[in-house]
């Protein structure tokens, strides 16, 4: 392809072409012309033999002369280049070949073969005969013809072409051979290389003109070569002096940006790319080396502050694409709050959508502390009750707050840059004038008392505090005033006497009085103590008192049946009961299980052996149970059932024996109650306790079963499993006010339960001996069950709940060194209490 | 013009032994052939009919073979066509007309009358023509003999 785009080849290809064109219109243009003038010069050949041969035949045929007729047949023969001439006839509206000259038998050959031949035809007319003579002549033979003409001319004309392509091949490489020359010139001086010799054309052609313009730019190339020369030295002086003065400039920059804890930034949203010095990294607390993706930085802003942010970096509503805020930042290592000033310049793209951003992150953290001090400060001077009084350096006033224009009655417009001598006037010492001045010449403060007078002439005392202020140079910059209203101070001093005095009378009143008030509290807080105790005390004398009438409720009902059924039996049968009442005692303490064994030997007793009337086997089986007469009494059994009405016998008999153990519950109630007068006693008698003893736990709590015996034989299912000889070092009393806090509060407890159940079980567990009191009440709320303990908590207020009783309980489980733990669940409720064992207490 | 010299030579032979047969036979039918310098005298009917029909461009003795026969306006034209050529008067001259458009035959003299036949024969060597058997004044010494 660059061998096409030569000079050379242009020129030469150029002319080729065109004489290719040409020769090919003359070698395609000029025989087909000559090829249809032939063809039409032959046409009107044959047309002519053709009409001479028709002639022939027809006076042949007119007047029998076939002489004629060989004459135009010879004549027509002569010219040899037709191919053939045939006769028709028409006859019978048919047109018939006659006869053909050459012969030709094939009559395909004849027919009008336009492919190959040109045909003439011309037509005769006689008396019996029509038809027409057809001429042909090859097509060939006119190509061949045509040619034979121009094979010269063919020839000739590629002979010149191929002539003529050489000619121009050879002018254009000689057209050309100068612009070479040219070329390779222009490749050395491109090269550098500009000492080359570059011979002077003396052609006044273009060509000449173009090595004579080269030869000018060689000399000025080499002038600016040399200028070049001169000014790169001088460039790379100037830019190794610029690299020093810009990394002279860049470390400047760097302590300017550490100095200023200011620090640029940029990113790019498209690749997500942060990039900042390294003193933002020192700013927020982070390690420089890593990457942080953007999401992560903006975690370092406060959370209330991300909406602000948000809108802070929000591209809608055309807003400025500058943007400048204050934020507050939490270093990501001290976690600190750090306050910046967040400068930046926003992209965004048509959707309002940020594309990048670039500014700056200074750390402002000491600017708005210092800013917050002032404005506290300033706040502080605003609002104070003194006057503040600000100068410049010549001591003309600059601002003033709002209790100096209250206390001097001039507007602020009137007092700006006046001196503050204005407020001065002939009464105002001078000594004091000239002690301030003299002060204030010296740069040090000042505190005077000076009389001053306000606009409207009042006169005013002040307690004068001046301080210069002074720059970093220690230059007075201007004078800051403090001025206190002494006027009052000044001109009741002795009222002022007077009324401290007053007052510390009236301290010492008071202080009198405070101390009657402590003792009056003191006293209150021992009557709360008192109070508190007598409501346990009340809860303990309740308790037992409660539960003798309890029992005597129980006696009264007992006592009623007795008195009821007991007429209906006979003599004997009277007898029999008292005496059976004495060997036999009904039990509470007997576990449903061990009931339900029992009576089934009882029933087995009735059937087999006794063959009992079936339909009263379980309530005679039930009441001998009651009566605690077992199977093993057969005898007995035998005998009881043979009495007349075996049912109101056993009837009488438990009731009889409950009369016997309502009886001992209320005389030991009784007696607990005497115990808790004592235990009273014991308290108010100050640490004096009740001995400590052993307790069998069994015992102990059959006593208060047998209290709330008429409340649990109503409506409650109750289950004991006690085992055998389980004893305890404690306070017999204290423990009866445990089991029957914990009893009542699980009667109450139960208030709303349908089937009431109570379950009451010892047992020893490695170094503890453990009461479970489990009842089925609702559940205790989680969110109240650790109350439950406190004193005065009650769940109860509506009704007898004084808050008290799991307070005691609480109590007295501290002091036998015990542990209770209170396990609820939506089927049971139970108090687990571990009590130390005897050899471990 | 495109002849086949070895069918003439036969043909040739063919005559002269006719000749040399010495059976010669009185023309009594319609039409007497009369010819002048030809080769023979005597011949068969056949071998006149053959003549007639163009075979035969020239004779033994290189005269050309010259046939005359009644033009298309002679009486004896119908006759002489179905006589020799077996068809009409167009039919015959149809015959000529390919014929010596081939080139095959010399063109044939048409002449009006038996008398300008009798006329011609008798002054054009190598000619050979026919007319009516009763025509007048025939010289003996141009009729032939047809036999067999």
């Amino acid at each position: 392809m660059k061998f096409l785009n030569t000079i050379s080849v242009k020129i030469w290809g150029s002319f080729t072409l065109v004489l290719f064109v040409i020769f090919l219109f003359i070698t395609i243009y000029y025989p087909n012309q000559q090829h249809k003038a032939f063809t039409d010069f032959k046409k009107n050949e044959l047309k002519e033999i053709a009409n001479t041969i028709a002639l022939g035949v027809e006076l042949s045929l007119k007047n029998d002369d076939f002489e004629g007729l060989k004459k135009t047949v010879e004549l027509a023969s002569n010219k040899k280049d037709f191919e053939y001439v045939a006769v028709f006839l028409y006859e019978n509206n048919k047109k018939q070949l006659l006869t053909s000259y050459p012969e030709i038998n094939n009559d395909k050959t004849l027919s009008e073969n336009n492919d190959k031949f040109i045909f003439e035809k011309a037509t005769f007319n006689t008396d019996n005969f029509n038809g027409e003579v057809l001429i042909s002549f090859s097509k060939k033979k006119i190509n061949d013809t045509v040619n034979a003409l121009n094979k010269p001319l063919y020839i000739t004309i590629f002979a010149l072409l191929v002539l003529s392509v050489i000619l121009f091949y050879l002018i254009a490489n000689q057209i050309t051979k100068p612009i070479k020359k040219l070329i390779k010139i222009t490749k050395e001086l491109q090269s550098e290389n500009y000492q080359t010799n570059i011979p002077k054309s003396y052609s006044n052609d273009e060509i000449g003109n173009l090595n004579n313009a080269i030869i000018d730019l060689q000399t000025s190339l080499n002038e600016s070569r040399r200028n070049n020369k001169n000014l790169t030295e001088g460039l790379e002086e100037e830019i190794q002096k610029r690299t020093v003065e810009l990394e002279r400039t860049n470390l400047s920059l760097v302590d300017a940006q550490s100095n200023a804890r200011i620090s640029n930034f940029h990113y790019s949203s498209q690749d997500e790319k942060w990039e900042a010095s390294s003193v933002f990294y020192d700013i927020v607390g982070l390690d420089k080396r890593e990457n942080y993706p953007i999401s992560s930085l903006l975690t370092l802003f406060m959370p209330e502050d991300r909406n602000e942010l948000a809108l802070f970096l929000d591209g809608k509503d055309n807003k400025s694409r500058e943007r400048a805020r204050d934020f507050k930042l939490v270093r990501q290592d001290s976690k600190n709050t750090v306050w910046i000033d967040l400068r930046c310049l926003l992209d965004f793209n048509e959707k309002g959508e940020l594309l990048n951003f670039q500014g700056t992150i200074q750390d402002i953290s000491y600017r708005k502390k210092i800013e917050e001090e002032l404005q506290e400060l300033s706040l502080v001077a605003k609002n104070t009750s003194n006057a503040v009084i600000i100068t410049d350096a010549n001591r003309r006033i600059k601002w003033v707050n709002n209790s100096a224009i209250k206390m001097t009655g001039y507007s602020l417009e009137e007092m700006i840059g006046k001196s503050p001598k204005m407020f001065q006037f002939e009464k105002t010492n001078p000594t004091t004038i000239a002690k301030i001045k003299q002060l204030l010449d010296n740069n040090q403060e000042v505190k005077v008392e000076v009389l001053n007078r306000g606009k409207t002439g009042n006169e005013y005392w002040l307690e004068l505090n001046i301080v210069p202020l002074k720059n970093s140079n220690n230059e007075v910059y201007g004078y800051i005033a403090v001025e206190t209203d002494i006027t009052e101070l000044k001109n009741s001093e002795d009222a002022i006497r007077r009324m401290n005095e007053t007052l510390e009378n009236r301290v010492l009143e008071n202080t009198k009085k405070n101390l009657d008030l402590s003792r009056m509290i003191v006293e209150q807080e021992k009557l709360a103590t008192i109070g508190e105790i007598s409501a346990g005390i009340a809860h303990d004398l309740n308790t037992p008192l409660g539960s003798a009438k309890v029992g005597a409720e129980s006696l009264a009902y007992v006592l009623n049946e007795i008195s009821q059924l007991f007429p209906l039996l006979g003599s004997e049968e009277q007898f029999l009961v008292y005496e059976l009442s004495k060997e036999f005692k009904s039990s509470l303490l007997i576990s449903g299980v061990q009931k339900r064994k029992e009576k089934e030997f009882v029933v087995n007793f009735l059937e087999q052996e006794l063959n009992y009337e079936p339909e009263n086997i379980p309530l005679l089986a039930q009441k001998l149970i009651d009566c605690r007469i077992l199977h093993e009494q057969k005898d007995l059994i035998a005998k009881i059932t043979k009495l007349s009405d075996p049912i109101i016998f056993l009837t009488v008999l438990v009731n009889l024996q409950h009369k016997d153990s309502l009886l001992e519950s209320i005389i030991t109630s009784t007696e607990r109650a005497a115990e808790v007068v004592k235990d009273i006693r014991s308290f108010i008698n100050k640490g004096s306790t009740p001995d400590r003893i052993e307790v069998d736990l069994q015992k102990n709590i059959q006593v208060v079963l047998n209290v709330f015996n008429y409340e649990l034989r109503k409506n409650i299912s109750l289950e004991t499993s006690f085992e055998d000889n389980l004893k305890i070092q404690g306070f017999d009393v204290k423990l009866f006010q445990l089991w029957s806090n914990l009893l009542k509060n699980s009667i109450e407890a139960m208030d709303s339960t349908i089937d009431k159940k109570i379950t009451i079980s010892t047992k020893s567990i490695e170094n503890f001996s453990r009461v479970e009191i489990s009842n089925n009440g609702p559940q205790i709320p989680e969110e109240i069950i650790h109350n439950i303990f406190k004193k005065f908590f009650s769940t109860k207020r509506d009704k007898s709940g004084t808050g008290l009783g799991l307070s005691i309980v609480k109590n007295v489980v501290g002091e036998h060194n015990a542990k209770i733990q209170v396990i609820s669940t939506e089927e049971k409720t139970t108090f687990i209490i571990d009590f130390p064992r005897i050899n471990a207490f | 013009m495109a002849f086949k010299m070895r069918q003439i030579k036969i043909i040739f032979v063919i005559l002269i032994l006719n000749i040399f047969s010495g059976k010669v036979y009185s023309q009594n039918d319609k039409f007497t052939f009369i010819a002048n310098e030809i080769d023979f005298k005597t011949t068969t009917l056949k071998n006149i009919k053959a003549v007639f029909r163009g075979k035969y461009s020239s004779w033994k003795n290189n005269q050309d073979v010259t046939i005359v026969l009644p033009s298309t306006k002679s009486e004896n034209a119908g006759d002489v066509a179905k006589y020799l050529y077996e068809t009409t008067v167009t039919g015959m001259q149809k015959f000529w007309l390919s014929q010596v458009f081939q080139g095959r035959s010399n063109p044939p003299v048409f002449l009006e009358n038996d008398s300008e036949i009798i006329e011609y024969v008798r002054k054009n060597p190598g000619s050979i023509g026919i007319v009516k058997a009763n025509t007048p004044n025939i010289p003996n010494n141009i009729k032939i003999n047809i036999t067999g």
